[in-house]
């Protein structure tokens, strides 16, 4: 994310008050606007969090309407932006306590009875050139909680208070989850440097 | 407020790490989408929502969302039913072949008004199941994806089993298992066919319709 100046920040904060002023005056054909503006930002959270495209696009369309539906509660229109990340951030856990609960179901009705054994294949890994999916397998094997304060931090570039309102969480124990899954992350990717 | 540079850890202090940036840049980068669908999908179903749904000129693509579209978005929707099993896994019960899960169309069971990406009429949903507990990335190439091994990821669902969920239309499809980007596999657990002209043997999953219940 490029560094914003104040002017930029104050035209951005207007651009969204006037937008949702107009949605809640009855132009609903300019959600469309708000809708793009967050697109991508929403979608990389998303998908960097569930690891599923499918449902990374259905869950951030879900939070999209839900912003929508109670955008008349939205009390600062000028920070849409971090009101609609902090309905997305709800969302892409109630997605993950979903698939543990839908995973548990099918666990439990055809256990695995055969363990596939890995060939001897080497793994030569090329240490300077880690690529994304390594990295996203390294972030999913994070927790839930320390993969979405990572994210939040490190890639979404929110500030600690920022993180604290869109989480719920106190910012100590967010910066606790940071540097753990700053620890942890490291840790993975050196296993994929060392091969 | 706090800054809004671009280091790693800015405000508390970490070292400078080239491997995690290196990491978090890449996890900066966009995910590929398709942008005009998405946004038509969204504002498809806020038209639900809103009182005049139907009547306004709702997107930047043109797109005018009439009332049969938004009952036929609002009967998009999911619902779990008890899987079947179906083919050679049926009789060997073995994880590692296709579960279902049916696209109701028409079914008023799942009451959210998202717009949902629909199956198609007569598809059902496969989920692929493998156990490769020591495999870094998993994905299932076959005759439905163009035997792309990048085109249907699996996801780890616990520490032993990755899964992914495909609809599928009525047919027969042969697959293998791709682990690690290098090695193929079948399917332990799924019946196989003959073998081509090169004597390579795939798995076989059978879609079918599902019986009355």
């Amino acid at each position: 994310m490029l560094e914003t100046t104040d002017s930029e920040a104050a035209a951005d904060a207007a651009w969204h008050a006037a937008i949702v002023r107009r949605v809640l005056a009855g132009d609903v054909s300019a959600y469309g606007a708000l809708v793009a503006r967050h697109r991508a930002r929403c979608l990389r959270y998303a998908h960097r969090m569930l690891r599923d495209r499918d449902e990374a696009e259905d869950v951030t369309q879900e939070a999209y309407v839900r912003a929508f539906r109670s955008l008349a509660r939205c009390q600062d229109p000028e920070r849409f932006g971090a009101w609609l990340f902090s309905i997305l951030v709800n969302r892409c856990r109630s997605a993950l306590e979903k698939r543990v609960r839908r995973d548990r179901l099918f666990a439990n009705q055809a256990p695995v009875t055969e363990e596939w054994v890995e060939p001897d294949a080497a793994r030569l890994y090329d240490g300077a050139n880690v690529s994304l999916a390594q990295v996203e397998d390294a972030l999913q094997r994070l927790t839930a909680p320390q993969r979405e304060a990572f994210l939040l931090k490190h890639v979404e570039e929110m500030t600690y208070e920022d993180m604290a309102v869109v989480t719920g969480t106190n910012i100590s124990a967010l910066k606790m989850r940071v540097s753990r899954a700053r620890e942890l992350l490291r840790g993975h990717l050196s296993e994929v440097y060392d091969g | 407020m706090d800054d809004r540079t671009r280091m790693a850890g800015a405000g508390s202090g970490p070292m400078p790490d080239p491997e995690l940036e290196r990491a978090i840049a890449l996890l900066r980068g966009d995910v590929p989408v398709d942008a005009a669908t998405f946004d038509e999908r969204v504002l498809a179903a806020i038209a639900l929502d809103s009182p005049t749904a139907g009547v306004h000129d709702a997107t930047d693509t043109g797109a005018r969302p009439t009332r049969q579209s938004a009952s036929r978005d609002r009967a998009r929707g999911r619902s779990w039913r008890t899987p079947v099993w179906i083919g050679g896994a049926l009789a060997a019960g073995i994880l590692g072949a296709a579960m279902f899960r049916d696209g109701v169309r028409g079914s008023e069971r799942q009451q959210t008004r998202t717009a949902r990406r629909a199956l198609p009429s007569g598809a059902r949903l496969v989920q692929f199941r493998i156990a490769a507990p020591h495999a870094k990335r998993v994905s299932v190439a076959g005759s439905f994806n163009k035997w792309n091994p990048e085109a249907t990821p699996l996801r780890r669902v616990n520490d032993t089993t990755w899964a992914a969920q495909v609809p599928l239309g009525l047919g027969r499809y042969v697959y293998q298992f791709v682990i690690d980007d290098r090695t193929w596999i079948t399917d332990p657990a799924a019946p196989q066919d003959a073998g081509d002209d090169f004597g390579t043997r795939n798995s076989v999953v059978m879609v079918v319709a599902r019986s009355g219940t």
